[in-house]
């Protein structure tokens, strides 16, 4: 095996991390028709949660424990997912009740990224630690119970937790989408909103709902990307790409080919780069963004809906049944 | 020299006047043709690399042609400062700043030579921009693949990681390129940089300001207006719609790089981190709809406010964090960004059509045409 | 009152600023069928939007039950028992067809929700079998069918129809027909319909409009309309 176990966790998890980000992406777009570049810096909101946690109930009591991961989930997904609906009452809406159109609407989520990311820097910068040296740039995972893998390798918590997470989050939302009547109603205001309003769904509602969960999935991923990298809005900057890829690569179309689409660009940055720079001996890690960037090329030039848009069934037959008729 | 006009300095002038020349070639993109370009960064760091990367290793190969004594007495001294390295090609030694760094030797070197040497300087300067000019025309005709198959948000998507991802894995993350994340001190021509730098900006801001109002008032810019409002009704009435986005995109490219160039004159040590999408693509985009967009005296005007409030903004944040004890920087670090977001918010919310909104352009609007037309 | 639910005084309706209905009056009386015919164009489809409310209303009166509807918003219009199947997007094509019926329940209480959607699948036994199919994998026929069975989940009075045999082949388009009259036959509805097939829309209606150019060519007796020639030979297709 070429690469190690442990890195192939670490890339399983930050594939999560980005698939998570692509998930509420792909949703918000659905439903609201708008590209949301504030999109990963709303998601690392929770780096103050984060840091607020471990600095002022964890390491006073003695470190991380599984709790940790399970209340900072939670707050995260409700305090980002507040923010992001204020997001979307406060600038989206208004903006868009106006008239402007898809590109005003994406500077307006620009603009909202800028704002967002310097007062969440600010706010790092300031922060009162008590037990922590510097809330910016904390390296919380230093903190983090590790985990003994086959090979002899000891992993942070995270690395397991998250792709866990990302599983049991994608689970969740696919019985609220199907099983509850809000669900249900969301999934049909983004096919036919004219259609939903005569039905008597309060649409507004609905796209709401869509914005406080986007930033609730997101608020999660930035808890993993906390763990990962650490407390720095800057990562927004690094990923923001990577989730727009992945939203790409697995189509518009459908909030799972989201999380899919996002899974797979994060999780080839790494294990292409660091395949190839096994095989050919060069340091090639750091071409992690041209990874993201071809994939999104090689779709949108020959399965532009995505993943989602890929006939499975006739390529299988393809593949399999080797070009028989039937059509 | 210096200029300081209250709390405008001569760097601040050459931002302004960088910024006209790259505002005015988006809104020839996007505000004429319609093509939502969010990957402008790269464009404009093309011609800062030429001044920089290139430049030196140009600048090096030539002299060392003209000049081989000159040459190898510089090399010779490097060589007696770092034995372990024995190099024998001044262009190399000019880019090299990993293991040793022989860039920040070399080039003040190269500048002197140059001051002495009207000739070649000259003979460089011309080079350097033809290779501005055809890095930038490759750079666009590479985005212009995509900006002819895709659709708006796509585009602007694609665009954004183009620009991105060939930023980080060209120049952050490669030493070769232009010294990675630690960068190069750029060729400059004259003993007094900054000034050069403010008549070089100063003449591309006024050529580009130029150009783009004669090719706003053509045939070509009644083109790019079409393809803009009704891409498909342009390619019925006969315009070639991949050709126009083509054009317009590669000179909107060769514009910015030209503009990256002069303003990498007067800010000579040139790292692509210090590129930064904010900066040099958000930026420009607020400039625009600030302004006013398909208009170019409504961009003057856009780049104008926005660089006197920023600046304004800048000068007396710092005296915020002097008054709360904060640690300067604190505030002042981050209150110019949130008020330029703050303020694209307002005018997005306010007047979306900008300070100066586009004048009705004289050939009928196609869309006014169809609606003539009742539906069933 | 007289035996009309629905008058419509004087209609002058459109698009923004295209005019396209010209002092357009009719009456359907309660439990008979309404057959709107005409050349394209002439305003068939405007004159059921407008009385749903998503078209402008210049001037006129449209009374429901004796009561001015004209200004009412649509889903104000479901409530007092009218129901309104346009030409497409009339179903959720990627939600299964339970969930479709779902979605037509959803201002409902629950209980009186099950109830309704029961009953209906009773009606429409073709539906029963595909629930857990989603809608676009549904014949065109069908899903018309689906669309009706939403339509009646509500349990209106009123129906209007915008060419539901459109693109349907000759079998599917007459089991639209069929559950059309069984709506007036067996529960008492009443419809208006617009056909581009005139012949069989004068075969099963009880009153024509003829819209020409947006304007009131011929308002009586369908059978009137079938016999006369004239009007069949230069508007209708027929003879």
């Amino acid at each position: 095996m070429p690469v190690s176990l442990k890195f192939l966790l670490d890339s399983i998890a930050w594939g999560s991390a980005i698939g998570l980000m692509s998930m509420g992406l792909t949703l918000t777009y659905l439903t609201t028709r708008v590209p949301n570049f504030a999109h990963a810096t709303v998601g690392l909101v929770s780096s103050v949660i984060v840091v607020w946690l471990l600095d002022r109930f964890y390491l006073a009591r003695g470190g991380v424990d599984p709790s940790f991961y399970v209340v900072s989930i939670v707050l995260s997904f409700i305090f980002v997912g507040l923010v992001s609906a204020a997001i979307y009452l406060g600038v989206l809406k208004p903006l868009a009740d106006r008239g402007n159109d898809v590109i005003n609407l994406m500077i307006a989520t620009f603009a909202v990224d800028i704002i967002l990311f310097s007062l969440l820097f600010a706010v790092l910068n300031v922060f009162p630690t008590h037990n922590l040296e510097r809330a910016l740039d904390a390296q919380v995972s230093g903190y983090e119970p590790r985990i003994t893998i086959p090979g002899g390798y000891r992993v942070a918590a995270s690395t397991i937790v998250f792709p866990v997470a990302a599983v049991v989050l994608a689970l969740l939302f696919h019985i609220f989408l199907t099983k509850t009547k809000f669900g249900v109603a969301m999934r049909a205001t983004i096919e036919n909103p004219n259609l939903a309003e005569t039905l008597g769904v309060n649409t507004k509602l609905v796209y709401l709902a869509s914005w406080f969960i986007s930033g609730g999935l997101a608020g999660i991923a930035g808890v993993a990307i906390t763990m990962i990298l650490s407390a720095n809005p800057k990562y927004s900057a690094l990923i923001i790409v990577s989730v727009f890829a992945g939203s790409i690569v697995g189509g518009l179309s459908g909030v799972y080919w989201g999380l899919l689409g996002g899974f797979l660009v994060g999780f080839s940055e790494k294990m292409v780069t660091k395949l190839a720079s096994e095989i050919t001996g060069l340091e090639l890690t750091n071409y992690e963004r041209m990874v993201s960037l071809i994939l999104v090329i090689i779709v949108l030039l020959f399965a532009p809906q995505g993943l989602a848009g890929v006939d499975w069934g006739r390529l299988k037959a393809r593949i399999l049944g080797g070009g028989r008729g039937g059509d | 020299m210096e200029i300081k006009l209250w709390i405008f300095d001569t760097s601040w002038f050459i931002s302004l006047l960088a910024f006209i020349a790259v505002a005015i070639s988006l809104n020839l993109e996007a505000g004429y043709t319609g093509i939502p370009n969010f990957g402008k960064t790269v464009f404009v760091f093309v011609g800062a690399w030429a001044a920089a990367g290139i430049g030196v290793r140009i600048a090096g190969w030539l002299i060392q042609v003209i000049d081989p004594a000159f040459a190898s007495e510089v090399l010779g001294r490097i060589n007696a400062i770092y034995p372990g390295l024995q190099v024998d090609s001044l262009a190399k030694a000019a880019a090299m700043v990993d293991p040793f760094n022989t860039n920040k030797i070399v080039v003040p070197e190269i500048t002197a030579y140059l001051q002495q040497h009207l000739g070649v300087a000259i003979l460089l300067f011309i080079i350097l921009i033809v290779v501005t000019g055809i890095i930038a025309a490759i750079f666009g005709v590479a985005a212009s693949y995509a900006a002819v198959r895709l659709k708006e948000d796509y585009l602007a998507i694609l665009l954004l990681a183009f620009s991105e991802a060939m930023v980080s894995v060209l120049f952050d993350q490669n030493m070769t390129l232009n010294g990675g994340n630690q960068g190069l001190w750029a060729i400059t021509f004259t003993s007094d940089p900054l000034l050069f730098s403010l008549a070089l900006t100063a003449a591309i801001a006024v050529l580009t300001f130029i150009y783009a109002e004669l090719i706003g008032n053509s045939p070509m810019g009644r083109a790019m207006r079409a393809v803009r409002d009704d891409e498909i009704a342009a390619s019925v009435f006969g315009r070639d719609v991949a050709k126009i986005r083509l054009k317009v995109i590669v000179i909107a490219s060769i514009i910015a790089a030209l503009a990256g160039f002069a303003y990498a004159q007067g800010n000579s040590y040139v790292k692509s981190a210090n590129y930064t999408r904010v900066v040099w693509t958000f930026i420009p985009w607020a400039m625009i709809i600030l302004g006013g967009m398909a208009n170019n005296r409504g961009v003057l005007l856009g780049v104008i406010v926005f660089m006197v409030g920023k600046r304004i903004i800048e000068a007396y944040s710092g005296s915020i964090d002097a008054l709360l004890g904060l640690e300067p920087g604190t505030i002042s670090g981050v209150l110019p960004n949130i008020f330029t977001g703050i303020l694209i918010l307002l005018v997005l919310y306010l007047r979306p059509q900008g300070i100066l909104p586009e004048q009705p352009s004289k050939t009928a609007d196609f869309r006014k045409i169809l609606e003539e037309v009742p539906p069933e | 009152m007289d035996g009309n639910m629905l008058v419509v005084d004087t209609l002058n309706a459109g698009y923004g600023k295209f005019h396209i209905l010209f002092d357009v009056s009719f009456q359907v009386p309660k439990g008979k069928i309404l057959v709107v015919v005409g050349p394209n164009g002439s305003g068939k489809s405007t004159t059921l939007k407008a009385i749903f409310g998503i078209a402008t209303i210049y001037s006129g009166r449209i009374l429901f039950e004796g009561k001015d509807i004209t200004r009412l918003p649509p889903h104000d219009k479901a409530k007092i028992g009218m129901a309104y199947l346009p030409q497409t997007d009339n179903v959720f094509a990627e939600l299964t067809i339970e969930e479709n019926l779902r979605m037509a329940a959803y201002t409902l209480p629950r209980e009186e929700a099950e109830e309704r959607i029961k009953r209906v699948l009773e009606d429409f036994p073709m539906l029963k079998e595909k629930l857990n199919k989603k809608a676009k994998t549904l014949s065109g026929g069908q899903r018309q069918l689906l669309g009706m069975a939403m339509m009646l989940i509500r349990n209106p009075k009123f129906f209007m129809f915008d060419e539901p045999t459109a693109g349907l082949a000759p079998k599917a388009a007459k089991e639209i027909i069929d559950k059309i009259l069984w709506l007036r036959d067996d529960l008492g509805k009443t419809i208006i319909l617009v056909e581009q097939n005139a012949r069989l829309a004068l075969e099963i209606g009880d009153l024509a409009l003829l819209l020409v150019s947006g304007r009131v060519k011929f308002f009586g007796r369908a059978a009137e309309l079938l016999e006369n020639r004239e009007l069949g030979r230069l508007y209708l297709g027929l003879h």
